[in-house]
C-alpha cells in the first residue's frame, strides 16, 4: 500500500537523509548497463551485518570462480611437487583440458545469468553441453543408421510423424541428432512430448531447455507457423509404454490431431519409422498398483528395472534404424469443410500404414537385435 | 485533421500508476477534459487534470461522469495487500462493480481495466502461450489474484448484459518496477529466494512504463476486448535469480508452504510465496494481439525489465550506494508502505539512517 502518510518514527530522519540527495531525475533505461561495475565496487571485503545481507548473493557468484581458482592451484601444486613424472604430466594435461579460457568464461556467463533462451525456453548452452552424450549414444551405443534423410526439407515447415517406443523418450533425441548430423543443412527439430513429462519434476525444465515442447495443438500450430521442423509421436503414451510382446505393432494414432494440424498449417507430413528402440527397455509387465500410486500411466517392469536399481535404467545397446519416407503434401488438397473430418481420418490411417510398412521392411532387413 | 477530443476519467489518480498515466495523457492534446478521482489527495499537483476526492462507491461519480460527458474511463484504482483485507476487497471488486454501474448510467463509450496475466493460472495443461480466449477456471489463495479474477468474472458477466460501455481489459504479465511494490517484486525481495525443487518455469516481465504506455495507447485507439501485454522474450526463473544475484533455495513441493513459513519466522525470507503453481509451470500470455490489433511495441523486453528492477532494488538496499542515487518521490510513498509491512526492515533501515546522518555530520564538521 502506498498511501502517502509518513510513519511518525520514519519521518524526520528520512527527510533529513533524502534532503541531502540529488534532485529528482527521470528513471529510465540506461542505468542497467552499469550494474556489474556497481556490484563489483560494492563487493570488496567485509560483509555488513544488517542491511547488506544481499552481499551474500555476490559471494555465491564469486564461489564459482573460487572453485576454478582452487582447482588450478591444486593442479599447479601437483605439477611443482616431487611426485612421479607421469602424475605431473597427467595433472598438466588435465589442467590444459579442464581450465581453458573458454570454459572459465562459460562458467562465468552461466553464473551471472548472461545467456538467453528462446521463447520456448530452449537453452543453446545446455544443448551444446549435452551434445557429446547424445553423439555417443547415436554413433557408438546404438549405431543409428539413417535412410531417406533427403526427404527432410532444408527450409520451411514440415511435420515429422514417427512411431514411439522405448519406455523413455530416447527416440525423439535420436531423430533430432540424426537430422543435426546427417542432413546437408542441419536443422533443429522440435519434438512434441507428452504432457506427462511436463508434470514431472526435473524432466519438465530439462525438456524445455533441450528445446522440446509439450504436445498441444496450440503449441504445434505456433511452431509450424514459425516455419520450424516439428516431430510428433501420435501414439503417445500407448506407444511409449507398449509391452514387449506388442513390439513393432503401432498403437492407435491418437485422435488424428497431427493430421488436422498439418491441414491447418499446410505442412507436409514426413512419416518416420524407427526400429531398434523397442528393445532398449524390454517392457515385460506394467506394474499397475505402483503406477496408480505414483500417478503415472505405467510403471514398467523390465528384466533389469527395478531389480538392479539405478543400473536398470541403462538401456540395451541395440542397433537402430531410422527411415524418413517421402513427404505427403496436404497443401494443395481441395476440400469442403464438411469433408474435413473424413479427410483427417484418411490422412491419419495412410500415414500409419506407411510407417508400419517401413517398420516391417526394416525388421526383415536387419540381422538380429544387436 | 485534428483528432476528435476525448473526455477521459482516471480513477486512482493519486496512486503512482494513476499519477504517471495522468502526466502521459496530459501531454496529448486530444484528451481534453481529464478528470481524476481517488480517495486520497495527490502529493504532486497536476498540469491539466481536474482532481476530485471521490472513491468508487460514492454516488457522485455517476453524476460527475454524466456532467462531464466522459467517453473513456481508465480504471487504475487497485490496491494490493500483504494479507487478506475485507476493505481492500470492497474497494477492488465492489468498487469496480459500482464504477461499471456508474458508467452505464453515464453512457460512457469505453472502460479500460488493467488486469494481470496470472489470472490464467499456471498449469501444465496450458499451452506455452495462452491466448485471450482461454476460459479462466483457476482458483487462487492470494488475495491479489483472487480480486483480479473476481473482477474479470464481473466484467465478463457485465459484457453479456450491456453492449455499452465496451470494455478493454489489459492482462499485463508480471510487472516489475520502481514505484509500486508488485507481488512478483515482493517475491524477489529477500537475498534467499525459495524455489520449487525440480522446476524452472519461464517468466515474462513487463516494465511499468510499458504498462502505462499500453493503457495510454488503448485510450487513444478504439480497441476493446482482452489484450495480453508483455515485454518481448521469456526468462527462466533460475536466470532471473542469477541476474538479481539472489540465492535460490530449492524446496520440495510438499514442504514449500511449511518451509517458507519457517524461514520467514527465522527472518531469512521477507514474504512467503503464496501461489506455488507459478513457481512450477509456465503462465505466459500470447502477446500477438498487442502487436497486431493494439499496435503497441514495448520499450523494455523481459530481460531489460529484470535488469532495471534489480539495478534499482540492489542499489536502494545497499547503504554505500544510496548516497549517490537519486530518489523518486513517488517511489517514496511506496517505500513507506513497503517498510510498514516489514517491521524488522524498518528497524534496520532506521539504524542505517542514523549511521548515515552521523557520517554526514562528521563530513560537514571535517569540511
Amino acid at each position: 500500500m502506498y498511501r502517502p502518510d509518513l510513519t511518525a518514527a520514519a519521518d524526520s530522519p528520512q527527510r533529513k537523509a533524502t534532503g541531502a540527495h540529488q534532485p529528482l531525475e527521470d528513471h529510465s533505461a540506461g542505468r542497467s548497463g552499469s550494474r556489474c561495475s556497481r556490484a563489483k565496487d560494492n563487493c570488496g571485503g567485509r560483509l555488513e551485518p544488517a542491511g547488506d545481507i544481499l552481499e551474500a548473493g555476490f559471494l555465491l557468484k564469486e564461489a564459482g570462480s573460487l572453485v576454478v581458482k582452487s582447482l588450478e592451484t591444486f593442479l599447479n601444486a601437483i605439477e611443482q611437487s616431487g611426485v612421479s613424472e607421469t602424475i605431473k604430466e597427467g595433472a598438466g594435461q588435465l589442467k590444459s583440458h579442464l581450465l581453458t579460457d573458454d570454459r572459465i568464461e562459460w562458467i562465468r556467463r552461466r553464473l551471472e545469468g548472461d545467456f538467453s533462451v528462446d521463447e520456448w525456453g530452449m537453452d543453446e548452452d545446455i544443448i551444446e553441453f549435452l551434445r557429446p552424450f547424445f553423439l555417443f549414444l547415436y554413433r557408438k551405443y546404438w549405431r543409428v543408421s539413417v535412410s531417406g534423410i533427403e526427404n527432410v526439407p532444408s527450409s520451411g515447415r514440415a511435420l515429422l510423424v514417427a512411431n514411439h517406443s522405448g519406455v523413455l523418450p530416447y527416440d525423439g533425441a535420436m531423430v533430432l541428432t540424426a537430422i543435426q548430423e546427417e542432413h546437408p543443412h542441419p536443422r533443429f527439430v522440435r519434438c512434441l512430448h507428452l504432457s506427462l513429462f511436463s508434470r514431472m519434476p526435473f524432466l519438465n525444465p530439462l525438456m524445455a531447455k533441450l528445446g522440446q515442447v509439450q504436445a498441444l495443438p496450440e503449441n504445434g500450430e505456433r511452431l509450424l507457423n514459425q516455419d520450424q521442423l516439428v516431430c510428433v509421436f501420435p501414439e503417445g503414451v500407448k506407444g511409449i509404454g507398449k509391452l514387449f510382446r506388442d513390439r513393432y505393432r503401432l498403437a492407435r494414432f491418437g485422435r488424428g490431431g497431427f493430421a488436422s494440424l498439418a491441414l491447418k498449417t499446410h505442412s507436409p507430413i514426413i512419416p518416420v519409422s524407427i526400429v531398434g528402440a523397442e528393445e532398449i527397455h524390454p517392457h515385460v509387465k506394467n506394474f499397475k498398483p505402483l503406477a496408480s500410486l505414483l500417478k503415472l500411466p505405467y510403471f514398467p517392469l523390465t528384466p533389469t528395472f527395478p531389480f538392479l536399481g539405478p543400473l536398470g535404467l541403462i538401456p540395451m545397446p541395440t542397433k537402430w534404424f531410422i527411415h524418413f519416407d517421402q513427404p505427403i503434401s496436404v497443401k494443395d488438397l481441395k476440400f469442403e469443410t464438411r469433408e474435413e473430418p473424413l479427410l483427417i481420418s484418411r490422412i491419419s490411417s495412410e500415414v500409419k500404414q506407411v510407417i508400419q510398412a517401413n517398420i516391417d521392411r526394416l525388421l526383415d532387413e536387419r540381422n538380429g537385435v544387436f | 485533421m485534428p483528432l476528435p477530443k476525448r473526455s477521459i476519467l482516471i480513477t486512482g489518480a493519486s496512486t503512482p500508476w494513476g499519477r504517471k498515466l495522468a502526466s502521459i495523457l496530459e501531454d496529448d492534446p486530444q484528451f481534453d477534459p481529464i478528470i481524476g478521482i481517488d480517495f486520497a489527495e495527490p502529493e504532486i499537483p497536476f498540469k491539466r487534470l481536474r482532481f476530485f476526492r471521490l472513491a468508487p462507491p460514492h454516488p457522485l461519480i455517476a453524476e460527475c461522469i454524466r456532467t462531464a460527458q466522459i467517453d473513456t474511463v481508465c480504471h487504475m484504482l487497485f490496491l494490493d495487500t500483504y494479507r487478506y483485507n475485507e476493505d481492500v476487497f470492497q474497494l477492488n471488486v465492489m468498487g469496480t462493480m459500482d464504477l461499471l454501474a456508474a458508467c452505464v448510467a453515464g453512457q460512457v463509450e469505453r472502460v479500460i481495466l488493467v488486469s494481470d496475466s496470472k489470472v490464467y493460472g499456471a498449469d501444465y495443461t496450458h499451452p506455452n502461450f495462452i491466448s485471450e480466449e482461454t476460459v479462466l477456471n483457476g482458483s487462487f489463495t492470494h488475495q491479489y489474484l483472487n480480486d483480479r479474477l473476481e473482477i474479470e468474472r464481473i466484467v465478463k458477466n457485465f459484457a453479456v448484459r450491456h453492449r455499452r460501455p465496451r470494455i478493454a481489459v489489459l492482462r499485463v504479465a508480471n510487472v516489475l518496477c520502481r514505484s509500486v511494490d508488485t507481488p512478483v517484486g515482493r517475491y524477489f525481495d529477500s537475498a534467499v529466494v525459495p524455489t520449487v525443487l525440480g522446476y524452472d518455469p519461464l517468466l515474462q516481465f513487463t516494465h511499468e512504463t510499458d504498462l502505462l504506455g499500453a493503457v495510454a495507447r488503448t485510450a487513444a485507439s478504439d480497441i476493446d476486448g482482452i489484450v495480453n501485454i508483455s515485454g518481448e522474450g521469456v526468462l527462466p526463473l533460475s536466470q532471473v535469480l542469477r541476474i538479481g544475484r539472489k540465492i535460490p533455495l530449492p524446496l520440495p513441493d510438499p514442504f514449500m508452504h511449511a518451509g517458507s513459513r519457517l524461514l520467514k519466522s527465522a527472518r531469512v525470507l521477507e514474504s512467503t510465496p503464496l501461489e506455488i503453481g507459478f513457481l512450477k509451470y509456465n503462465c505466459l500470455g500470447d502477446s500477438t494481439r498487442m502487436k497486431t490489433d493494439l499496435g503497441f511495441v514495448p520499450a523494455f523486453d523481459s530481460r531489460k525489465t529484470v535488469e532495471d528492477f534489480f539495478a534499482y532494488r540492489n542499489a536502494r538496499r545497499s547503504r554505500r550506494n544510496l548516497a549517490g542515487y537519486p530518489l523518486d518521490p513517488i517511489a517514496l510513498w511506496e517505500l513507506q508502505g513497503w517498510l510498514k509491512a516489514r517491521p524488522h526492515v524498518v528497524r534496520d533501515t532506521m539504524n542505517q539512517i542514523r549511521e548515515f546522518n552521523i557520517e554526514l555530520e562528521q563530513h560537514h564538521v571535517s569540511s
